[in-house]
Order: structure tokens, then C-alpha cells, then sequence
């Protein structure tokens, strides 16, 4: 293992540790654990086409990804018809200078954003403090964050990870300032006072920065779906719109839009429909009252180009709907933040090592217990369990794992390969194992095992292994 | 055009037909499919169109009533003085809405809602049966900001505009001259959030309450 | 039966998994007894070992190519291969052709391999239809649905369909039955603490369901979860389905000492 890995490790352990460790991380996970499955098992329930549906939106990704540079050009040429302007971005950083520039060259002082992951993924909002913006986040959950101070630990639901007491102090830190002295606790009062203090945001703000769900290539739109507004305060009210979004993220038509639109909010959140779909494209025309007088949008590549044609290729028909996070029982156990990057789970854990280099997140793929959860749960049936093990392979080859495992697996390996010789030897741990256990069924300690036998007791093995029993009884067999 | 979208895209073919470039033929078979608009799958359902919209909008937390052409404004005035509100209105523009006559004691904003708008009036170019949706869009005196901002949304439906599913709206959306318009929003229920302790909470920053107004003559 | 005329009967080869034959010897034997009882000619050859997971799900394609070839080998002239776990099963089934896509010689016999290997339950309920079994334990059970026998080989009614046929045991579901236990194999040991925590819960809900015993499929699970109960003191018995339905529950359960018999 290289000594970058290495460090990896321990910091990745450590994460987990404190995650589990996190009394209030446990709390609030635990109380979110059962809302998200139960709710999406009812949708799917409620509609019997679900499946034939997820079969039609997997078919809808796999072709525009197979004609993505087609697609996007069609796209980009309907966002210029409407009057907006398309900016290509090969990584991160070269997003992030893009979009500072639109902001100081419409004289920006004040930027509020919708929930976007991509920007997450560029670090944006440094990148416009940076520059002097100042930078709010809009969505609830992300406002949360915000003031916290941390990352989202969701892709859907950003502060999944607080209770209510720690929002109550946050919402009591930041908004005393701002005159709402009282310290409210209930779910009502703390929507309402962040409604009123994000409203007065919203109508000053000079840019307005979204993501989008979807690209419609046939009318050059973007699709933002929220439960909130917020995504449509911040995409109508400000002077300037700029939409971040990942290359992938294009669609051919308000047809295929449907298809996807059926599958996304019953996997996410289990609604039917979420409150708020909106398209938007364009600046305001002519005959318009209202709305932004600029259109921009930033596609981003870093790494995208890279996976098609791959293996991982269908990790990019992702619609970033969280079902496999829900459904993913170590997501549950350790939450987001300490997988180490912005998307978390399965999703997470296929992406990170994709777009930040195979070496940049060697536990994640291992961190899983391949029960496969994610996979059956995708509403693009991105294989997810099986990406994993591919990383796996992946990092074997490439000799990312420590010398001492592949060692050992090679040992064992050989060992296996030569049955007789396996028994025989396996039959010497056996003996003992069963003898120190003395009848008593289990042990409390062996040796390289003390992950398990912290925990839990290790079921004593038989005296004689079966195959000796059998052969032994029935030399017959022989 | 940009270094970065050259890149970008040759990437893409590089990794996609090993740098073969499309050929225009392919180019034109996709924009054919996109304008090849037959729905794909739907789901199937029996109830009639009024009937799904006010059980699917009933089920996001939205309130209607049916009520005929000439009494959209007694009808307002009604759910707002259920409300304890003052009729003081923003009011948006369509075919029903535009033969109200508004009695003097209605207070008419004809502009984009603000920070203290209280209650918009709109109506909806179309609304959709399976989801229980209104379907709005920008353009003239329809303003987006009117779907957001206010505590209270009393949206009007002309009963004949109720379709079935989203794609009979996309085919509306098409024949109508400022195709695509700028702003389409799509409606489902009051604003609301899950994000703390991932209990729904109404009116996270749009209205706190949907009213439809469904008109049947 | 359904393939078979009644005068030459089908030979099974016992795939023993490598768990079963070290740690829980029953639990083949049990198999070898409800195949029998199915009119199986049953066969254990004597070449087997590990189906070759532990390197499969650590990436190392090259060992687990080699394991594969000979695990094939070892059972090219029985008529069906069957296997005491899902995720065992599910190995020799759907990820050994996977391993020879350069290979096409040994991608056919993988195929040909997967086609006639079976999961236990699925085999004992969906091919030679078991009836009449002489079981009878008297008490509560609640069943945990491995995963990858749940999710890749569709084994979930399976098990419950054979266990009504033993007398006296009544079903009590486990809430969250099909979510993972936290074994994952070398997961285990590798992440622990993640482990733990998921076996926590698991006991928590098999406390919850009052149940007098828990059953499963697969033995790793049943080791982890036993391991746990144990630690933890409760009372819930542990044992492997195929010993249930083979009657063989007169002995200590999984992680139970010898005298509480």
C-alpha cells in the first residue's frame, strides 16, 4: 500500500469512529432511517408500471449518452436561439472562474444559490467569496449547512444529519443579529423564521445560481425540481441566471423528460411528483414582465468524458435521486461526511474514485458490504454493487491494496486450490479453536480476528470438519 | 468557440466511437427524434380527469372548489375572508380570469409579487390528472413571481383545460407561439420542506396554501 | 421430479461451502439428508474447498479465475450442483462466467456449470418440489433474508414455503428481514465498527420480534448474528434452515454451548 493510501486509511477509520460515535449523528439517522424506504416502497407500490418505467428512463440515459456530443450541441444551439449563453468547463476550477467572471462583470454582490451538487463539486462558494460575493444558500437543508459551516451529508436532504436542537442553536447564533432574538425549537417556528430571513435574500440578490436535473436538448430549458420554491426564487427574481450542471445532464425531450420525472420523486422522497417542476429557458423575452435579464449555463466535464465508453459508464445515467444512499445500511450507520467527498453511498462511492483518481478514495469501494441494496433500488438500474467490485478489481490491479492483504489472499489462494492440503491444515486451528472453546459454543478471542471477537463472540467451528466426518464414515466416497 | 468545448467534446468521441467524428446523417436521425414526440410509457389510470386532479391535489395538501364561470370573484372573495385576509390581490391573466369584472372593494396589484405580497390570483394554462398539477407559464401579464412568493396562491382551472398526463401539456406548450416560453412551472401542492428531521413542513418559501379554483360550467 | 424418470435418479453434487464444512458440519449433513429424502443420488467430492469469494470480493480476478476452474472441474459429471448459501451460490452461478470473458472455452463450461448449480432451498422448493418431510419443532421462528440470495437468486418465499411443512413452528416476520446483517465477508473484519453496528440493529429487531429462533440461509450471516446474541446474552436460537427442515435440532444451536441441548 502506498504511503498516500495508507494515510487514507486511518483517516477514513477515523471518520467512521466519530460518526459512529456522534451521538447526535446517530440520533438524527436513526430518526431518518425508515421515512425515505418506507415512502418510496409505497410509491412503487402505488404504480404498477414503476419498473417498466425505470427500464424506459435507463433506455432514454443510455442513448443520449451514446450521443452525447450530438446531444449537447443540439442543446447549446437552442440555449443561444433563446437568447443565453453556454459555457464549457473542463474541471472545477475552470467552472468556478467562468462563473466568477459572470458575477463581477454584472457588477454582483450578493449571490443566492439553489441546491446544486455540481457546484459542491467545483467548491464554488469559496471560489465566489473569494472574490468578494457574498454567497447564500437557498434550500433549506444546504442554509443549514451553511451556517454550520459544513457540507452537505445528503445529496437530497443536506442536513439529514442534524437534530432539531442543533438547528435551534444555529438558527439562535445566526439570526439573533438579524433581530429574531427569541430562541425558537418547534419544526414550524424554525421554517418560518428561515423563510422570512432567506426572503429578504432572495429579492436583493444580484445573481442567481442553480443546478439542473435535467437539459432538454429539443427547447434548450433547464428542469429544476424542488419541494421548496426556492430553486424558482432564486432562478426568476435575480438580474442574472447561471445554471451549473455536469454534461451528462442532457435530455432529448419534454417526452423523455416525463419518463424521468415519473421515476425521480417516487426514488427520492417517495411523492408522486414533487411540488415544484420548473423549465426554464432563456432569459425574459420581449413580451415577459419579469425575470433574469442574462441566461448562462456552465457545463461541467471533470472526469464525465473520461467514463463513457468505460466500464463505469453507466454510472453517468445517475439522476442524483439518493435512493441508494437511503437504502444503503452503511450510509445509515456512518452518514455522509465521513465517506470524505461530496457525494456519499453508493453512488458516492463509485463517483468519487472516478472523478478524483483511482487512488484519491481506496476504502470506499471496500466500505460495503455488497448487499446489493443500492442496485435493486436505482431507477436507472445502475449496477452499483457490481461498479464497486469493479473498483475493487480495479485497485487490485493496480496495487492500490496493502502488500500484506494481497499477500495473504495469494497464500490462501494457493491454499485452496489444493484441497486435500487445505483440509488437512485447516483441521489444526479447528482442533484448537474447538478445544479452547470447551463446549462452551463460542470464543471470545482469536487471533488476527479481534475486529469480530470485539463485538461479538466467534461461534466455535466443529471438532472435525465435515469433509473428514464424511470421508471418514463412508469411505465409499473415496 | 472555446478551447474547453473542443476539448470536451472531442474527449467524448474519443471515448465514445475512438475519435470518429458523427456523421451528419446521424446528426439528423436525432433531431428527428426530437421532434418525434409520441409519449413513451404511462401510467394507466380509470377515473376521469376531474376526478384524479382533486383526489391527487386533495392528497399534496391543496384545496379547490368547482364553481361556475361568473362566480370567480364571490368565490375569492369567500376563501379569503374564510382566511381573516383583506382582498388585496396580484392579479395574473387567462381567458376566465380576464372577464372578471372586480367589484371597488378588491384591491388589484397588476405587477410582480414582493417580499409582502400576501395572495396572488393566477390561472393555470393547464392542469394535469395524474399528478394532481397545475401547469403555469411566463409571458405578458403572466408572472412566475406570483407562483412563489405569496402566502396564499388561489389558482384558477378552467375544467376543459384538465388533461390527462404531462405530455398532453407539452403538446399545448408546442402550439402556442412563444414555444418554449421562458418559465414553465409545474405545481404540485403548497411549498413545503422535510428538512428538518425529515417531517414535512408547509410553506418552506413559496405559498403556505394552493387554492384551485376549478371552473365547470 | 420433474426432469427425471423415477428409474435413474438425478445425481447432486454436495457443494459444502467452506463455512458449513469447518464451522457448522450439520448444516451439510442436514443437506445431504433432504436430498436424499428428494431421491438425490447425493455426491461430495472430495476436491472441494472455498467457492473463492474472499479473493473475488477483494478484486483479485487471477486466483478467483483458478478457484473457479477448479471448483468446475471437481463437479463436471453430476447432473445438478447444489449449494447450502446464497452468496456462495450466487458465486458459482452468476460471477464465474463473468471471470472468463477472454476465455471462451471455459466461458461455455461456466455456463454450463451455472446452468445446473442450485441454492438449497430453491432447489429442495423449485425443483424436486420436497414433500413429506419429517420435521417438527415447536416454537417461533423469524427468518433473515441474506442478501445476495435474496437479491440475486430470488429467494425469499422459498424458505418459508418449506419451513410451513415443519410441525409446530409458526412465522414471525423480522422487520427489515432484507436489510444486511453487516457480514459482508471480510467486511467483517475489515470495517468492524460498520459491521457491529449493523448486526446491532439486526439483533435489535430479532429481540423485537419475540421470536424463539432465527433462521437463515447463508451461515456467515448466521455466525455474525449469532456472534452478536451471544455477546449480547440473548436468547434467540440460531440455525441454519436446512438443519430445521432436516430435523436436526436437537443439538446446541450456532454460538451455543454443548450442555443447553
Amino acid at each position: 500500500m502506498s504511503e498516500i493510501s495508507s494515510i487514507q486509511r486511518v483517516e477514513f477509520q477515523d471518520r467512521v469512529r466519530t460518526a459512529l460515535n456522534d451521538v447526535n449523528l446517530q440520533r438524527a439517522m436513526a430518526k431518518a432511517k425508515s421515512g425515505f424506504v418506507d415512502k418510496r416502497l409505497e410509491a412503487k407500490n402505488a404504480l404498477p408500471e414503476f419498473d417498466q418505467i425505470r427500464d424506459a428512463a435507463r433506455d432514454i440515459k443510455d442513448h443520449v449518452l451514446s450521443n452525447l456530443d450530438t446531444y449537447l450541441e443540439l442543446y447549446e444551439e437552442k440555449v443561444i436561439e433563446n437568447g443565453g449563453y453556454v459555457h464549457w468547463a473542463r474541471d472545477a476550477e475552470e467552472a468556478c472562474s467562468i462563473i466568477a467572471e459572470i458575477c463581477k462583470a454584472s457588477g454582483a454582490r450578493t449571490v443566492t444559490k439553489g441546491k446544486s451538487m455540481v457546484s459542491e463539486e467545483m467548491y464554488l462558494n469559496p471560489a465566489l467569496e473569494a472574490v468578494g460575493m457574498e454567497v447564500v444558500e437557498t434550500d433549506l437543508g444546504e442554509y443549514i449547512v451553511q451556517l454550520a459551516g459544513e457540507a452537505p451529508s445528503h445529496i437530497i436532504a443536506p442536513a439529514v444529519h442534524k437534530t432539531r436542537e442543533q438547528i435551534t442553536d444555529l438558527f439562535h447564533e445566526h439570526h439573533s443579529p438579524l433581530g429574531y432574538t427569541d430562541r425558537v425549537t418547534q419544526r414550524e417556528a424554525l421554517v418560518n423564521e428561515a423563510r422570512s430571513v432567506l426572503r429578504e435574500r432572495f429579492v436583493s440578490a444580484d445573481v442567481g445560481i442553480t443546478g439542473a436535473n435535467f437539459l432538454v436538448a429539443e427547447t434548450g430549458a433547464n428542469v429544476i425540481v424542488t419541494n421548496e420554491g426556492n430553486g424558482d426564487l432564486t432562478s426568476s427574481l435575480p438580474k442574472v441566471h447561471i445554471v451549473t450542471a455536469g454534461i451528462e445532464k442532457v435530455i432529448p425531450s419534454l417526452e423523455d423528460l416525463s419518463v424521468l420525472l415519473r421515476v425521480l420523486a417516487r426514488s427520492a422522497t417517495g411523492q408522486e411528483f414533487s411540488a415544484y417542476t420548473s423549465i426554464y429557458s432563456g432569459p425574459r423575452r420581449p413580451e415577459d414582465g419579469e425575470g433574469p435579464e442574462a441566461y448562462h449555463v456552465v457545463l461541467l466535464d471533470n472526469g464525465r468524458s473520461g467514463m463513457l465508453g468505460s466500464d463505469y459508464q453507466s454510472m453517468l445515467r445517475c439522476i442524483r435521486c439518493g435512493a441508494c444512499l437511503n437504502h444503503c445500511p452503511v450510509y445509515g450507520a456512518i452518514g455522509g461526511h465521513a465517506y470524505g467527498w461530496i457525494y456519499p453511498g453508493p453512488m458516492g462511492s463509485v463517483l468519487t474514485p472516478l472523478l478524483n483518481g483511482f487512488d484519491s478514495a481506496v476504502d470506499l469501494p471496500n466500505a460495503c458490504t455488497l448487499n446489493g441494496r443500492c442496485k435493486e433500488v436505482c431507477p436507472v438500474r445502475i449496477p452499483l454493487s457490481d461498479l464497486l467490485l469493479k473498483h475493487r478489481t480495479e485497485q487490485h490491479e493496480r496495487k492500490l491494496t496493502s502488500a500484506t492483504s494481497r499477500w495473504i489472499l495469494t497464500a490462501w489462494a494457493w491454499l485452496v486450490r489444493r484441497p486435500r492440503f487445505y483440509q488437512a491444515v485447516m483441521s489444526i486451528p479447528l482442533w484448537i479453536m474447538n478445544r479452547v472453546s470447551r463446549g462452551s459454543g463460542g470464543l471470545r478471542w482469536i487471533p488476527f480476528g479481534r475486529g469480530w471477537t470485539n463485538t461479538r463472540d466467534f461461534p466455535a467451528p466443529s471438532r472435525k470438519s465435515f469433509l473428514r466426518q464424511w470421508y471418514s464414515q463412508e469411505k465409499g466416497h473415496e | 468557440m472555446s478551447e474547453a468545448r473542443l476539448e470536451i467534446l472531442n474527449n467524448i468521441r474519443k471515448s465514445l466511437t475512438a475519435g470518429e467524428p458523427k456523421t451528419s446523417q446521424r446528426t439528423s436521425e436525432l433531431r428527428a427524434r426530437l421532434k418525434s414526440t409520441a409519449p413513451q410509457i404511462q401510467p394507466k389510470f380509470t377515473d376521469d380527469n376531474l376526478t384524479r386532479f382533486c383526489e391527487k391535489h386533495v392528497a399534496v395538501h391543496g384545496t379547490y372548489e368547482l364553481i361556475k364561470r361568473v362566480d370567480i370573484e364571490t368565490a375569492v372573495l369567500r376563501y379569503l375572508h374564510g382566511l381573516e385576509i383583506d382582498p388585496q390581490i396580484h392579479l395574473g391573466a387567462g381567458p376566465c380570469l380576464d372577464q372578471v369584472v372586480w367589484s371597488e372593494n378588491v384591491f388589484i396589484y397588476k405587477k410582480s409579487a414582493d417580499k409582502n405580497t400576501r395572495v396572488a390570483v393566477s390561472e393555470a394554462f393547464a392542469a394535469i390528472a395524474e399528478t394532481g398539477t397545475l401547469v403555469m407559464r411566463s409571458g405578458g401579464d403572466l408572472l412566475p413571481s406570483h407562483n412563489f412568493l405569496p402566502d396564499d396562491h388561489i389558482v384558477i382551472a378552467d375544467c376543459e383545460r384538465i388533461v390527462r398526463y404531462q405530455e398532453d401539456v407539452w403538446s399545448m406548450l408546442r402550439k402556442d407561439d412563444h414555444f418554449p416560453q421562458r418559465a414553465i412551472n409545474l405545481i404540485t401542492g403548497p411549498s413545503k420542506t422535510g428538512d428538518i428531521e425529515q417531517t414535512i413542513q408547509y410553506g418552506a418559501h413559496g405559498p403556505r396554501r394552493l387554492h384551485v379554483l376549478i371552473v365547470k360550467d | 421430479m420433474k426432469t427425471h424418470q423415477s428409474n435413474s435418479p438425478i445425481t447432486v453434487g454436495l457443494f459444502v461451502t467452506c463455512l458449513a464444512d469447518l464451522m457448522r458440519p450439520q448444516v451439510a449433513f442436514a443437506a445431504v439428508s433432504l436430498l436424499e429424502h428428494a431421491q438425490c443420488e447425493v455426491r461430495v467430492p472430495r476436491g472441494q474447498s472455498c467457492c473463492g469469494q474472499p479473493a473475488l470480493n477483494s478484486g483479485d480476478r487471477a486466483n478467483s479465475i483458478e478457484i473457479a476452474k477448479q471448483v468446475i472441474t471437481e463437479f463436471s459429471d453430476v447432473d445438478y450442483v447444489v449449494v447450502p448459501s446464497g452468496s456462495c451460490a450466487d458465486t458459482l452461478k452468476n460471477k464465474y462466467p463473468n471471470l472468463f470473458s477472454k476465455d471462451m472455452r471455459w466461458a461455455r463450461r461456466a455456463q454450463k456449470f451455472a446452468d445446473k448449480t442450485w441454492e438449497l432451498t430453491k432447489f429442495l422448493y423449485e425443483k424436486v418440489e420436497l414433500k413429506e418431510i419429517d420435521a417438527a419443532l415447536d416454537g417461533v421462528y423469524t427468518y433473515h433474508d441474506s442478501c445476495t440470495g435474496l437479491r440475486e437468486l430470488s429467494i425469499y418465499e422459498q424458505p418459508r414455503e418449506l419451513l410451513k411443512q415443519v410441525k409446530g413452528l409458526r412465522l414471525k416476520e423480522l422487520k427489515d428481514s432484507n436489510v444486511c446483517c453487516g457480514f459482508g465477508g471480510l467486511f467483517s473484519l475489515k470495517y468492524s465498527n460498520i459491521s457491529t453496528h449493523l448486526v446491532s440493529d439486526k439483533c435489535t429487531e430479532i429481540c423485537n420480534s419475540d421470536a424463539d429462533m432465527v433462521l437463515g440461509g447463508d451461515l456467515g450471516c448466521l455466525l455474525n448474528i449469532a456472534g452478536r446474541l451471544r455477546r449480547d446474552n440473548k436468547k434467540a436460537r440460531v440455525f441454519h434452515i436446512a438443519e430445521v427442515l432436516a430435523g436436526m435440532t436437537d443439538g446446541p444451536a450456532i454460538g451455543d454451548p454443548e450442555e443447553s441441548q
